[in-house]
């Protein structure tokens, strides 16, 4: 049985349920905004409306969606929220991701530098910046430094920029957006053609096709980074620019869903199951 | 440079001081509200690094991000999350980047189950400082007595001297390498702080400066001067023997 932890609103859970039910895959829902008012759950069982007792042991797997501020929450909603995240980061024998895997991505420069470890591909020249005004010579874009999401599409060339709050400025490479996700040992690479910098902003004119020319050593390599910074599922983001794959970000919580939605067959979902220990009824 | 990032810490308060007192070593302190208005400009590459920034001259950095006195500071801004984050970010990467960190920002610690009460007693009675893993089960909450951890070494009354290993390792789980643990009366313990709260002991804060001056001076290996005559750096008994045909050289076929 496999146990999803998140809500209702999130596209990528109700996107994965229905595959689930498409495949005929158990499941069971853990709303986590229902969390000690109808759900609950103590050492042994989960209790969730409509459904008998669900033991811990018959979970084989989690797929874990808690991405959001709790800080509305009452006490009891807090408290058995932090103890679910105990559960999956210390119990649970496969949760895609732990809680604890998944804050490498808080720190962009952080993921830079333990990518730039790796020979397969470039990382972009990169600054941190904070409190300084600078002049951008070659074209660059500004982010955000941390996982808060940040809408790219300035380059900015020749000019002076501000910078405040620590933000990340780096080269803009012009080329083919790649996002490679990775379950365990299986890997999906999806290309996306856009006209803009930023193709996730762009819902026009994007083209998304199956990407099958990234060299397997690196998506050996990639296999090996993501596992070494303890994420079994992700989604890396790479630009294939002026012939060589550049790294930009490894996300611990990918929405595969807008990438699979796009394409005709289910490889991500079918191995999230697969890893999950999900069974076919 | 050793630099102190902390607001209302007085026991790094007094070493702060007595370094700059002492006047032997580079030292700064700055608050929370004054870190965040840093100005930071650092070049990252794959292949070279811009060192030249003084932040990254930096030896020995001690903070604690994840304080009240750091999360306070955002509270105000209705974006304060996504600023709060930003510095989270530099703090966790800068944790890498400088040699001695106290207490490193590790990417797990950010888990809302590291810090967890559950996850604390579970460890403590792992390491048997308290008896029960109930979480009602204490006589009292009152703190009578702590152990302070600083690096190798630790602090405290006789009568808690047999919990210095347990808290070691717990302390050592929680990747603090200088940390307090708190007990009560039972020699239970009923807390854990990253900040030495409840001791400005001048034992301790002359010991403490010892360990950062120690900490900011020590180049792990020095080179000291160049060899004329000829030896071996290995002894031959510490040598795999190898078959004379790996040093054999081809033949060139011609």
């Amino acid at each position: 049985m496999i146990l999803m932890v998140g809500i209702l609103a999130d596209p990528v859970i109700c996107y994965f349920m229905d595959y689930c039910m498409d495949s005929k895959v158990d499941f069971a829902f853990v709303d986590v905004n229902l969390l000690g008012q109808e759900i609950f759950f103590d050492q042994t069982h989960w209790f969730i409306p409509n459904s008998p007792p669900l033991a811990h042991k018959s979970i084989t797997g989690v797929f874990n969606r808690v991405l959001f501020s709790w800080a509305n929450y009452h006490e009891l909603q807090k408290d058995l929220l932090i103890r679910l995240f105990n559960w999956m980061d210390t119990i649970y024998p496969k949760v895609l991701n732990r809680p604890k895997s998944t804050y490498s991505n808080l720190s962009k420069p952080l993921q830079l530098q333990w990518a730039s470890a790796f020979s397969f591909w470039e990382i972009p020249d990169s600054w941190i910046v904070s409190f300084n005004k600078i002049r951008v010579e070659d074209p660059c874009i500004c982010k955000s430094i941390s996982s808060s999401r940040s809408i790219v599409n300035n380059v900015y060339y020749q000019q002076h920029l501000k910078i405040y709050e620590p933000a990340l400025v780096q080269e803009h490479l012009n080329g083919l957006n790649i996002r490679l996700h990775i379950c365990d040992q299986s890997y999906t690479a999806t290309a996306i053609e856009s006209s803009s910098v930023d193709y996730r902003y762009n819902k026009i004119d994007n083209h998304y096709f199956d990407y099958h020319d990234l060299p397997l050593d690196l998506v050996h390599g990639a296999i090996e980074f993501a596992n070494r910074i303890g994420l079994v599922f992700c989604g890396i983001d790479l630009i294939f620019s002026k012939g060589r794959y550049y790294f930009l970000e490894a996300n611990p919580s990918p929405g595969y869903s807008y990438f699979e939605s796009q394409l005709s067959h289910h490889q991500i979902s079918s191995s999230l199951v697969n890893y999950l220990g999900g069974r076919v009824r | 440079m050793i630099i102190f990032i902390s607001n209302n810490d007085p026991f790094a308060y007094e070493c702060f001081l007595r370094l700059q007192q002492e006047n032997e070593l580079p030292v700064q302190w700055f608050s929370w509200e004054e870190w965040i208005k840093s100005p930071i400009f650092y070049q990252m590459t794959k292949h070279s690094t811009n060192l030249n920034s003084a932040l990254f001259k930096t030896k020995v950095l001690y903070m604690n991000p994840l304080s009240s006195d750091f999360s306070g500071l955002y509270t105000e801004h209705h974006d304060h999350q996504y600023q709060r984050l930003s510095w989270l970010s530099v703090m966790m990467w800068l944790s890498t980047k400088i040699p001695v960190v106290i207490n490193p920002l590790l990417p797990e610690i950010l888990s809302p189950s590291f810090y967890s009460k559950e996850r604390i007693k579970t460890l403590a009675f792992q390491h048997g400082l308290v008896s029960s893993l109930s979480m009602h089960q204490r006589t009292s909450n009152i703190v009578k007595g702590t152990i302070e951890i600083l690096f190798e070494d630790a602090h405290c009354d006789e009568k808690f001297s047999r919990l210095i290993p347990g808290c070691r390792a717990l302390l050592n789980e929680l990747h603090m390498i200088w940390g307090q643990c708190l007990f009560n009366k039972d020699l239970e313990l009923v807390g854990v702080s990253s900040k030495f709260t409840r001791t400005t002991n001048d034992v301790l804060v002359k010991k403490a400066i010892s360990d950062l001056k120690r900490l900011y001076s020590r180049d792990r290996i020095q080179p000291i001067g160049t060899l004329k005559d000829n030896g071996f750096s290995i002894q031959g008994e510490l040598r795999p023997k190898l078959e004379d045909h790996v040093f054999r050289p081809k033949r060139v076929d011609t």
